[in-house]
């Protein structure tokens, strides 16, 4: 039943970020028909926006009180009052924050090729599940972020302050590595994500950047946790 | 049973149970072999604390005015019986006396609140100065 | 030494510099009804959050079945043999009645169902009202539904009955005291309503200011202390040490007002002594005994 909270909890953003990818993805194609080249600044596009910030969105605390009055008294009084090791509150939300974001991607890149006829003579679908996997891991080190920052801030300002964070992040990296041909290019999981990626070519050195980037924040933020006092 | 407590006034919760069951037996509302209700549907019932209840049992018990049999519940006693009768011929005495002290007071000026006063005050004294239930020699 | 269902000793915590808990001390009998008595603002929650771990002292050691409430792997069996009672709107507003339960049940491998079932139909509980919809009544025996269907040793309640319309209230007492009754649970609820607790309370504690400042056993509490009330012909003559046993002294013009915790008759016949004078003893309540114990340590007058 965990888990259904943690969903029933969350679903309104899912659903608003899938209409949102829904709408992005139809309004590029009415403008620009998909092909090959755009395909990847499309994902450009839309992916910036939205994984980091469904990622950013899903990033978790423990337990979100529902009136934070009286500090923090709401669900979270009788959620710690069960005898439940609060890793595992922490850890069952974090799965289903994650099993969101990886649908919304799944949902985006292969509804593209699904959708755009056009584009399907250029990319398969095998081409679209190796993007999907690409943005979401390479998108797990916002959902890091996401999380640490979610143990500091109040719910609803983190996934604001994870986008903004992310977003000067990646200008940052761009400032210093615009140049695709740098060895340091290989890490950059920024643009891994705004490039398209086929099945053959999978951007593996960004990914594992990304997914250490995130581990490492997650970790920590496991600890905060598991040190908070309520 | 039908009791009335007061949880607001000093006196013990478990003593007022007592005198409340011995008034019953004096009165005849309770006689010898009735059974009284077990410890838990009396703390339901009355909305009190067990413990309390089974206190005043156990007290009533000793004091002979009820048995515990083991297994079947708390019955009020021959000896329980016997008392009552006693005491309720002591009563009348008893009500005699007191409708002479109150008539007397009244004839020499003393409101009834005075009077009152004047006895709870006594009574404190006595039931703080040794336990109530020794002041009752039977 | 008798069974104790929590122990505490010399807890302290503080909020950014602030002292809730200063030095708490706490002995709570298996199987008793425990009134913790206190003030808002007294240290009753931040202690109870304790109990739960919910929080962690900074000094001191709280113990719950024994096992230190402290540390996280014990602390999650404790939360096993408890039932925690609030107010109702800390459940999930947006879930059912049924939805909660659901929740709530694979948590507890001792589960009665035929408790729930019993108490959903004792309580009227209507299974697809959302909790939002429920009166504080209603949501109050809710919870106390959880604690008693997972067979709880002990219940800890935190104000259960603040908002709740009398009928309601009594309703909650009947099902605490019938728990006792009939299973030994050890009832531990903090409440600021000295009726309640008078009712069905068989130890109390008064924490003021983070510190237990009186304990025990309600019936001897209550034959201890007496109000013994003075009279004097002329003002107090003066420097005039009371024997021991007098929690505090009251004066306006001729009267003498004291409270004691002790000691009465040698207060009394000390009294009765002084020439002229009038003395009256009266029992004493829970409230007085709390007040009095509160204001005096607010005004220092003892």
């Amino acid at each position: 039943m965990l888990w259904y909270k943690a969903w029933r909890e969350t679903r309104l953003r899912v659903l608003l970020m899938f209409a949102v990818v829904i709408f992005i993805l139809f309004q590029v194609h009415q403008h620009v028909p998909l092909n090959r080249q755009n395909w990847a600044s499309l994902q450009l596009q839309f992916m910036w926006m939205i994984i980091p910030l469904s990622l950013a969105g899903s990033g978790v605390r423990a337990e979100a009180p529902f009136r934070p009055v009286k500090g923090l008294q709401g669900s979270m009084y009788f959620t710690l009052s069960l005898p439940v090791n609060r890793l595992r509150l922490l850890y069952v939300r974090s799965a289903v924050g994650l099993l969101e974001a990886a649908g919304l991607v799944a949902i985006g890149c292969c509804l593209a090729v699904l959708a755009f006829p056009g584009l399907r003579e250029q990319i398969t679908m095998a081409d679209g599940v190796a993007y999907a996997l690409t943005v979401f891991v390479c998108g797990f080190s916002a959902f890091g972020l996401s999380t640490i920052l979610a143990t500091f801030l109040d719910q609803q300002w983190q996934g604001m302050v994870a986008m903004a964070t992310y977003f000067f992040a990646r200008s940052v990296t761009f400032g210093l590595n615009g140049d695709p041909t740098s060895p340091l290019a290989r890490f950059d999981f920024f643009r891994a994500m705004g490039t398209a990626t086929t099945l053959h070519s999978m951007p593996w050195v960004a990914m594992a950047t990304s997914a250490a980037v995130g581990l490492a924040c997650y970790l920590a933020a496991m600890k905060v946790e598991l040190s908070r006092q309520y | 049973m039908i009791l009335r407590l007061n949880q607001s006034s000093g006196i013990p919760l478990y003593l007022q149970l007592m005198e409340q069951v011995k008034h019953a037996v004096e009165t005849g509302a309770l006689r010898p072999g009735d059974q009284l209700p077990t410890i838990r549907k009396l703390a339901e019932d009355l909305v009190m604390n067990p413990n309390t209840v089974a206190r005043a049992y156990r007290e009533l018990e000793h004091e002979g005015i009820i048995e515990l049999r083991h297994g079947s519940g708390a019955f009020v006693s021959e000896l329980g019986g016997w008392k009552a009768a006693w005491k309720s011929n002591l009563t009348r005495k008893a009500q005699a006396i007191v409708q002479n002290a109150i008539d007397k007071l009244t004839a020499s000026g003393l409101t009834a609140e005075e009077i009152r006063r004047l006895v709870e005050n006594e009574l404190a004294a006595v039931r703080d100065g040794k336990k109530l239930q020794g002041a009752e020699h039977e | 030494m008798s069974n104790l269902a929590i122990e505490v000793n010399g807890l302290r915590k503080s909020f950014k510099g602030k002292a809730a808990l200063d030095g708490l001390d706490l002995r709570v009998p298996a199987g008793s009804i425990f009134g913790f008595l206190g003030r808002n603002g007294a240290g009753k929650t931040t202690t109870i959050k304790v109990l739960m771990g919910m929080l962690r002292s900074d000094v001191g050691t709280a113990r719950v079945f024994g096992l230190d409430a402290g540390d996280p792997a014990s602390s999650v069996a404790i939360r096993s043999r408890i039932g925690f009672v609030t107010e109702g709107k800390d459940l999930y507003p947006y879930m059912t009645v049924e939805q909660i339960i659901r929740f709530t049940r694979p948590f507890f491998p001792k589960w009665r169902d035929d408790l729930e079932r019993r108490y959903l139909r004792m309580f009227d509980l209507p299974p697809n009202k959302k909790v939002s919809d429920l009166s504080k009544g209603m949501q109050s025996k809710l919870m106390l539904l959880l604690g008693i269907c997972h067979s709880a040793e002990l219940l800890i309640l935190d104000e259960p009955t603040d908002g709740l319309d009398p009928a309601a209230v009594e309703d909650v007492l009947r099902e605490l005291v019938a728990l006792a009754a009939a299973e030994g649970t050890t009832i531990f609820f903090s409440s600021h309503q000295l009726t309640e607790v008078e009712q069905i309370a068989d130890h109390i504690c008064i924490i003021n200011r983070g510190k237990a400042i009186v304990s025990g056993v309600l019936d001897d509490l209550k034959a201890r202390y007496q109000r013994i009330q003075v009279v004097l012909p002329d003002d107090m003559p003066a420097g005039v040490r009371w024997v021991e046993g007098v929690a505090s002294v009251r004066q306006d013009r001729r009267t003498v007002s004291i409270l004691a915790n002790g000691n009465a008759d040698a207060i009394v016949a000390q009294a009765e002594s002084i020439p002229g004078a009038t003395v009256e003893r009266f029992p004493v309540g829970l409230k007085e005994i709390f007040l009095e114990h509160v204001r005096s340590e607010d005004h220092a007058l003892v």
